[in-house]
């Protein structure tokens, strides 16, 4: 057996085989193709940035300036009781906190996929400040949310002052500036 | 407007790397000229290539539109270190193996593989060549390409150590492997 027989057998065999036919809009499909992914990519981003800004939220706004209560020894029942529908307050709300974003995400990818519809360069510029609104967005529902549900008023207060100094640019500054105001 | 490769050589010169930036610069750029000339002058290569390597009887469009978003989705990090060709035949080889993962995946959890008859053929040269075929898809993925890559794409040592990451001599021992699990099925057809 030799190696040129190999070739030889190969190659024929190959060429008995009908050879794909070349697409005329294959270009045009890739341009369209690679134009979404870079899309996707930017909005995903946002997306994940926005997701990590909610567990950080999840975890408890920061203890910037805010002493809790130190926890009594209190051990009788009723109030464990009450500490429990504290805490059961609080999972709902933080749940209710969740619907939330996820509801923003899909309309958020939504926007994409009607963006994917229209013929036009998506502006990463455009993504960007839409992620940081969100961001204020969220800290503001944590704040009315702690502040309507939980009665927690010194940690909705830091969670407007946060909205207010880390995003002076969106209209939720406002917002937030305008809560803080009430509550004080 | 894309200027026709030659095939992939690992060395070098300086008219080749400039023809080849200048190239790269057109689709790093995305002009949908620059993009549609490289797509023309490289999706009949890349569609037989891709075709061979996943062992003939598949649609390979849509690798071979992957191959292409692939192209520019990573065209920025394209160093110039090896020929644009090598990397377009590189891009080529993982797309193709990525789909026969996804091939072997869908097998193995939610569909059963048809099993793939040669049909009866009254032209003994055609049977032969179905035959010939076969043996080369059924060899293991690795294998294949080694074989399409030196007798069909006629590539040498040295250029699909490049393409495929590996020291020459493992590919030297990958396609003697190959030569060898053809040795069977071929028995008749392949002799001295």
């Amino acid at each position: 057996m030799d190696r040129d027989g190999l070739k030889d057998l190969l190659r024929e065999a190959d060429a008995d085989w009908t050879v794909p036919t070349p697409r005329d809009d294959l270009s045009q499909r890739v341009l369209l193709l690679a134009a979404r992914r870079r899309r996707q990519r930017v909005v995903f981003g946002s997306v994940a940035a926005g997701l990590l800004l909610a567990v950080a939220l999840w975890s408890g706004p920061p203890d910037v300036g805010v002493k809790r209560p130190a926890l009594s020894p209190d051990t009788s029942v009723a109030a464990t009781r009450e500490k429990l529908r504290a805490i059961e307050r609080e999972i709902e709300t933080r749940v209710a906190l969740m619907d939330g974003l996820a509801v923003h995400n899909a309309v958020q990818m939504r926007l994409v996929e009607l963006a994917d519809e229209a013929p036009s360069e998506p502006d990463p510029i455009e993504a960007a400040r839409s992620a940081v609104q969100q961001a204020a967005f969220v800290l503001v529902k944590q704040g009315d949310q702690t502040d309507r549900k939980l009665g927690r008023r010194s940690s909705a207060a830091e969670s407007y002052r946060l909205a207010a100094a880390l995003f002076p640019q969106t209209k939720w500054a406002g917002v937030a500036q305008q809560r803080l105001n009430v509550l004080d | 407007m894309a200027r026709t490769l030659p095939i992939a050589s690992p060395g070098l010169n300086g008219v080749e790397r400039e023809a080849d930036q200048q190239i790269v610069a057109g689709l790093v750029r995305g002009e949908v000229a620059e993009v549609d000339a490289f797509v023309r002058t490289h999706q009949q290569r890349v569609a037989h290539l891709a075709q061979r390597l996943l062992g003939w009887g598949h649609d390979v469009e849509d690798v071979v539109q992957e191959v292409f978003v692939s192209v520019l989705q990573h065209i920025p990090r394209f160093r110039g270190e090896s020929r644009l060709s090598t990397w377009l035949y590189r891009i080529t080889v993982n797309e193709c193996r990525r789909q026969q993962r996804r091939r072997r995946l869908r097998l193995r959890f939610w569909e059963r593989e048809s099993v793939r008859v040669a049909e009866p053929q009254h032209d003994d040269r055609r049977e032969r060549h179905a035959r010939v075929r076969d043996a080369v898809a059924g060899l293991p993925v690795r294998d294949r390409e080694v074989v399409v890559l030196r007798y069909l794409e006629e590539l040498s040592i040295p250029e699909m150590s490049e393409i495929l990451g590996l020291a020459r001599n493992a590919v030297e021992v990958r396609l003697t492997r190959a030569r060898q699990r053809l040795r069977g099925p071929l028995a008749e057809l392949w002799q001295e």
